[in-house]
């Protein structure tokens, strides 16, 4: 796997050279922490979903203290009034289970096109999407609207693998993997929020190995000293923070880490920036939502007209 | 002290053992040599021709995306040798006395006996000749050179490592590289070399004795052969203990000049027009074809020719890339990869051309029209063709002692590198290594060539070394993945820094 180090917790959280990002951070923390990041959502369903899986979703999202559920059905040709009436009584199965408002909405045309459009319509916080596992030719060959939903929406994706929520004295564990890029800037609010408290946050960092022996220590210390700073912004939230620093492969690595970690909840931050050969081979939050053992929280650069983040 | 010099020992008993193996049972290393080596050509001679052209890709990459302004050192040096010095050193340790040995005979060769679809001795046949001669000499040699010395020259002068082959594969395995795989790859390295080095060595003693038998009267036997090894062993382990600086670079502008000066007689004094003529020619029937040339294995019609001349000259180029690799990289500091990639795939690249329009060019027209039965007599003895050129040609005897001259200074500039370089590869990458191990190694390589001659294993020799380049292509292959990946990290890690660094007063301290 490549090397494994374990490091103790810091004081402040910056990457090196960016000595104006810990006070711009703390003020977008700050303004996140305040409100409820996981109030509403939109579930998209296509009527194979299990029950049971349906009301594990449903469970977790009062889990996280979700106030209200957009269930979406998208079919692909015209919805019927028999449509209509099997979402609506998918709605009340779920509603009567308790915890969020179940509301229900159906459309037609292509399913992630009109998943991320109801979401913007609906002005839900995130969407959450039952993952279908599916074998890379079925990927490659059909398509998989969790991909495309991934790669459209420019809201958070939680995609749902086990949604565990602890209890019965068992940890729960959330694992973000951060290169210490912007992405930090839209993932962090998320780890910083009490809807997503939590036994353990583990923090990964997957780099490559630099040239030399030298650059290498060098970059370990930055990493080392980048985790603590990190874990020390956010630590608030959970019982424990476990630092972790790897040399190797992310799209590898990362779904590695959250098998042997037994990881609950893993949040990814989505770079805007893509070159060629993550555009045909997907990015590695695409890649990781699909290999990863758990649930997969996806962030992308939050639209903000004002500014915001960005 | 046996750890320190583990390599050094490994590689030793592995050379020692196969020259004795080479002349115990000289027809049993031949047998298995044979076996090997027609396994390897036959199976993989198609990734051979793939990994040269990925090669000549990668070079050029290199020198024109954003990594061709990294300079092979740190970002203030300057490059160690002058122009003229670098590019005749370049072309002494890439090329040295190969060239002169099929200068003349090669295009000769293919003319008499191209693949089966081209009739042999036709106008066709002329041109194919003297394409397939720019091409197993032009580009691709260069490239593969290009990939292995600029790789030990970013690792070892810009990023403060041994200048070691293992060194390059640091951020691939690590600390790893200090261990037994970075151990197997530098003696596999060694192998390659010694073998390599020493095989061209007994062809350039039978060929000098082939020269000198043609001037003076001189018994062409083996006792005149050994005595020429043994006399250039004396000269070349005189320059290799003067030091690289002193030694080979006089040798190699020594060397450079010398051919200038015959290239010029037979240009002027033979058939000019004629000569620019075919130089123009077959210059734009390489470049215009030279995809096809690359990728084609031949294999509805021609294989068995491809098989026993381009594959074999890959994977040969690959097999010596190690020893020339590392000795271009130990001349190459402080130039950029820009630099270093386009001076060292034109100028040796055009200078080749040149040698090969010039004398196959004046072989073509003895034989095409001056009634000359030529391309019979050069291909018959091959070390002499040469020879047999300057016999058509006035103050032949003067220029048949200043190629003997030349092949001995590029007899002597070889070993001297090699020596060095063995020497260097087997003290982990001391850039000034003990005269002991230079004399060492220097006295293993002409023992290795003299008593394979007499035993009849030098072409057992050479097979071997073809065979080590089977790993060694894979071994670049990683190595260019690893360069790739070492200057990504500093175009993205390490430019930003620096610049920030530059901009800010607090910078270094942003940098610490």
């Amino acid at each position: 796997m490549g090397e494994l180090r374990r490091r103790a917790r810091g004081t402040a959280w910056c990457r090196p050279g960016l000595s104006n990002r810990p006070l711009r951070m703390l003020w977008w923390v700050q303004e996140v922490r305040e409100e409820q990041v996981f109030d509403c959502v939109l579930l998209p369903v296509s009527f194979r979903e299990r029950d049971t899986k349906l009301k594990e979703m449903i469970a977790f999202l009062a889990h996280l203290g979700t106030n209200r559920v957009v269930l979406l059905h998208v079919s692909a040709g015209v919805v019927t009034a028999a449509t209509e009436a099997k979402l609506q009584e998918l709605a009340a199965k779920l509603a009567d289970a308790g915890g969020p408002r179940i509301d229900s909405r159906a459309r037609s045309g292509s399913p992630a096109f009109e998943i991320t459009t109801i979401a913007g319509e609906e002005a839900v916080d995130f969407i959450y999407i039952p993952w279908k596992r599916k074998s890379w030719i079925q990927r490659t060959l059909v398509g998989s609207t969790t991909r495309d939903v991934i790669r459209l929406s420019e809201l958070p994706v939680l995609v749902s693998k086990h949604t565990r929520s602890g209890g019965a004295g068992r940890r729960f564990r959330v694992l973000y993997p951060t290169s210490f890029s912007d992405t930090d800037r839209y993932v962090v609010p998320y780890l910083a929020t009490r809807g997503l408290a939590a036994d353990e946050l583990i923090l990964l960092t997957v780099r490559d190995r630099a040239p030399d022996p030298t650059a290498d220590n060098r970059e370990h210390r930055a990493r080392v000293a980048n985790l603590e700073r990190l874990a020390h912004e956010v630590q608030e939230n959970y019982k424990a923070v476990t630092e972790l620093e790897l040399i190797g492969n992310p799209r590898r690595d990362i779904p590695r880490v959250a098998r042997r970690r037994d990881v609950d909840f893993l949040i990814l931050g989505k770079s805007d920036r893509t070159d060629a050969l993550a555009a045909m081979m997907g990015s590695v939050a695409e890649e990781v939502a699909n290999s990863a053992p758990c649930s997969v929280f996806i962030v992308g650069r939050p639209y903000l007209p004002q500014g915001g983040a960005s | 002290m046996i750890a320190r010099n583990s390599v050094f020992i490994i590689a030793i008993v592995i050379v020692v053992a196969f020259v004795a193996a080479g002349l115990i049972s000289p027809d049993g290393v031949d047998e298995v040599s044979q076996v090997v080596h027609s396994a390897i050509i036959d199976n993989f001679g198609w990734g051979y021709l793939l990994a040269a052209f990925f090669f000549l890709v990668v070079s050029l990459y290199a020198a024109f995306s954003k990594f061709g302004r990294i300079k092979l050192g740190s970002d203030e040096e300057k490059p160690q040798y002058s122009y003229f010095a670098w590019f005749s050193m370049l072309f002494a340790a890439g090329m040295g006395i190969g060239l002169i040995f099929w200068g003349v005979a090669e295009p000769m060769s293919h003319y008499l006996n191209p693949p089966e679809h081209i009739a042999g001795g036709s106008g066709a046949a002329a041109a194919f000749a003297m394409k397939h001669s720019f091409f197993h000499w032009g580009f691709h040699p260069w490239a593969i050179y290009i990939v292995m010395s600029m790789s030990i020259a970013y690792f070892s002068f810009r990023r403060g490592m041994p200048p070691l082959i293992s060194s390059t594969f640091y951020p691939l395995i690590g600390d790893r590289i200090y261990g037994g795989i970075g151990k197997a790859i530098d003696i596999l390295a060694i192998f390659a070399t010694v073998f390599g080095v020493a095989t061209s060595l007994g062809l350039g003693a039978l060929q000098i004795t082939g020269g000198v038998s043609s001037v003076v009267p001189l018994p062409q036997g083996t006792t005149t052969t050994l005595l020429v090894i043994a006399v250039v062993t004396v000269l070349y382990m005189i320059s290799s203990a003067s030091g690289l600086d002193r030694g080979v670079q006089i040798l190699s502008r020594t060397n450079v000049l010398v051919a200038v000066v015959l290239l010029l007689f037979v240009l002027v004094v033979g058939p000019t027009s004629y000569i620019l003529d075919i130089f123009a020619a077959t210059l734009g029937d390489y470049l215009s074809d030279l995809l096809t040339l690359s990728l084609s294995t031949n294999p509805f019609e021609g294989y068995e020719w491809t098989k026993s001349w381009s594959l074999f000259y890959w994977a040969w180029w690959i097999s010596w890339s190690p020893f020339v690799g590392l000795f271009v990289a130990s001349i190459s500091r402080g130039r950029t990869i820009r630099e270093f990639v386009l001076g060292a795939l034109l100028v040796p690249a055009l200078l080749t051309f040149l040698w090969f329009a010039v004398f196959g060019g004046a072989a073509f027209h003895l034989e095409l029209h001056a009634g000359v039965d030529f391309a019979s007599t050069a291909v018959a003895n091959v070390p002499a063709a040469l020879f047999e050129l300057f016999a058509h040609y006035p103050l032949s005897g003067v220029l048949s002692i200043l190629a003997v001259i030349l092949l001995t200074v590029f007899f002597v500039t070889s070993a001297d590198s090699a020596t060095f370089v063995l020497a260097m590869m087997s003290s982990n990458g001391n850039l000034n290594p003990p005269l002991a191990k230079k004399v060492t190694w220097g006295v293993i390589q002409s023992t290795a060539a003299a008593v394979l001659l007499v035993a009849g294993g030098l072409e057992a020799l050479q097979r071997m070394a073809i065979i080590a380049a089977l790993p060694f292509t894979i071994v670049m292959v990683l190595m260019v993945r690893s360069l790739l990946k070492a200057m990504r990290y500093e175009a993205r890690h390490e430019w930003g820094r620096a610049a920030e660094a530059e901009a800010s007063p607090e910078g270094e301290v942003l940098r610490g």
